[in-house]
């Protein structure tokens, strides 16, 4: 989850991470309040992630101002700054840390067990020939910035420019994703915004799965017979009698679908958990072309439940769609 | 790392309801556990099979070559530092929610220590015919000589369903785990299934969204032929074609489709 502007300043500002002043608004009034004491240009950052706006003045801050509310920051010169980045790199199975001046990007990686040290800053800087800038204060924001990456269980922190201004190093645009499978134990970051993917498509079939793998697959098969989704509900491999009953009247009240699909392989609860709420909501939806493919534990006692419903369930996804261009052409 | 007919087996996390409920369907699949291990719970019996207090008390009275984590996400890290302490070769981490955080800091104890991780988020190793370790359902698996190696746990189930429908069976199914970072990748699989005498071809499973450059070395010094399903391919946002060229370039024959790979598998395959 991407956690919002507003949050990512508050973090650095927790960090004594130096950061361009500013502060956060709500309303226009606000804006010029903040903005009048850090002094013009100012940089807007709307809180729904919009684009950034420079302000040379009031006139513009006044029309420029987001309706999501947005952080305003002093402008700061970029010029001689330098990129910096930290990220989990899959195929070392640990963090990286990423610096770019002008020519090609240098990284440190970082054991996940030692840590990241100052020396390493330092040599990160020295990279990009940061020779004549405060280096001592540099490594302290890369340290910072290190802290927070961990403490957070990150998986990128992006910082648009580490920037030298009069011989103090600033910060200038962080942001931050965090590890959603960690946010059980991030209690603090409950306001961050969360992106949950959603598919919908131009086409008729409302799709239940379970999982992205099954997602990908069903959207294959459906192309191959000229269907497209209408939406699909993705519930995970741990696919349970809720979820599903949920995610079927879901799929069915969307407008555009005409057919539902599901394509279920069960590896964490046995598929005969879900027979009854299938049956229900098809009892429901009586007349609605149904295809439906599950795999996996249980699967011989969910397919005799279905049948005596009058389901056919089938332990191919090939045949579950051909069963709804059967029903098409009918 | 294989497992075979003589594989014993611990599992962590036996008490509770995936650990309780999957070690039946374990035993069920001919897997010999030996020992369950919750703590607090020591001297119960799941499915008849002891309970110890903790992985040491286990193999005080067992001799064991691999344990199966059920234990819920936060409680994964010490399962596995716990066997690694101990030194099993072999830990399988069924778990999804595992923060990167943990994954990466005991994968990399792992490996410094010689144990194998499988996973998180892994539906686990299924030798048919012998042994699962995990929740593979064994009512997909059918003994025979392909090798399936898949980042996709449901999609790896049902893609498994069909090959044992069109009467493929598997020589090994091996769930990786589908999270961002997992103790074992193709780089660590497909040497050992190169050396394995029951596989004569090799299906891999992929996720069109990650990079497949660091498994093209392993996947060209591989000794088997390789066949790759690559889903996605009606969805104009995955950029499928770098993955494409990358896995032909390293040997293997790229299906999009399930059929497809049935149809290739079926002429590599002595079935």
């Amino acid at each position: 989850m991407f956690l919002r502007e507003d949050v990512v300043r508050e973090l650095l500002e927790s960090r004594q991470v130096r950061i361009p002043p500013g502060g956060v608004a709500h309303s226009v009034n606000e804006a010029m309040d903040v903005a009048g004491s850090v002094g013009y240009p100012v940089v807007l950052r709307p809180l729904d992630r919009g684009s950034k706006v420079v302000c040379e003045n009031a006139k513009s801050l006044e029309s420029s101002f987001p309706s999501a509310g947005c952080v305003i920051e002093r402008k700061v010169p970029l010029n001689d700054g330098v990129r910096l980045s930290m990220r989990v790199c899959e195929e070392r199975r640990q963090a990286l840390i990423a610096i770019q001046g002008e020519g090609d990007e240098h990284i440190e990686y970082v054991d996940p067990i030692l840590g990241f040290d100052a020396f390493r800053a330092l040599r990160l800087l020295r990279t990009v020939e940061w020779i004549d800038q405060p280096l001592l204060r540099g490594s302290a924001i890369i340290i910072g910035l290190y802290e927070l990456f961990e403490t957070t269980d990150a998986e990128r922190l992006e910082v648009e420019c580490l920037a030298v201004v009069e011989g103090d190093v600033f910060a200038v645009h962080a942001s931050l994703y965090v590890d959603d499978e960690a946010r059980a134990r991030h209690p603090e970051l409950k306001d961050a915004e969360t992106i949950i993917p959603v598919i919908h498509g131009p086409g008729s079939v409302g799709c239940v799965v379970s999982g992205k793998g099954m997602a990908l697959a069903a959207i294959d098969a459906l192309a191959a017979h000229d269907l497209a989704p209408s939406r699909v509900i993705d519930l995970g491999p741990a696919i349970t009698k809720e979820l599903i009953a949920v995610a079927l009247h879901e799929v069915a009240d969307e407008k555009a679908t005409e057919q539902v699909l599901i394509s279920i392989a069960c590896c964490i609860y046995p598929c005969s958990d879900l027979t009854n709420e299938i049956v229900l909501w098809y009892n429901e939806h009586e007349g609605l072309p149904l295809g439906v493919h599950i795999t996996g534990g249980g699967q011989d006692e969910a397919s005799a439940r279905l049948k005596e419903a009058d389901i056919e369930m089938v332990t191919s996804l090939g045949k579950a769609v051909d069963a709804l261009v059967g029903s098409e052409e009918e | 790392m294989l497992p075979g007919t003589g594989t014993r087996v611990i599992v962590q996390g036996i008490t509770g309801e995936r650990g309780a409920y999957h070690t039946g369907r374990m035993i069920e699949a001919g897997t010999k556990v030996v020992a369950g291990v919750s703590p607090g719970r020591g001297g119960l019996a799941i499915h008849g099979v002891p309970v110890y207090e903790t992985v040491s008390d286990a193999l005080d009275e067992h001799e064991a070559d691999a344990t199966v984590v059920f234990t819920p996400p936060p409680e994964v890290p010490p399962s596995v530092y716990e066997a690694i302490e101990d030194e099993l070769k072999l830990v399988v981490v069924s778990a999804k929610g595992v923060p990167l955080r943990d994954t990466m800091r005991f994968v990399r104890l792992a490996r410094e220590k010689g144990t194998a991780v499988i996973g998180p988020a892994s539906v686990g190793i299924a030798r048919p015919g012998a042994s699962v370790l995990g929740s593979w359902p064994h009512e997909v698996l059918s003994k025979g000589d392909i090798a399936i190696v898949t980042r996709f746990c449901t999609l790896g189930v049902a893609v498994t369903a069909a090959l044992t429908s069109a009467g493929l069976g598997q020589s090994l199914c091996i769930g990786l785990g589908g999270e961002h970072v997992v103790g074992t990748d193709e780089r660590d699989v497909l040497p050992v299934i190169s050396e394995d005498n029951r596989t004569k071809a090799v299906l891999l499973v992929m996720d069109p969204m990650r990079s497949v450059v660091p498994m093209c070395e392993a996947l060209e010094e591989l000794k088997l032929p390789a066949v790759a399903y690559v889903p996605g391919s009606a969805d104009a946002t995955i950029k499928r074609l770098e993955i494409v060229k990358g896995l032909e370039s390293a040997g293997a024959l790229v299906v999009e489709s399930l059929e497809g790979a049935i149809d290739a598998l079926g002429e590599f395959s002595g079935q």
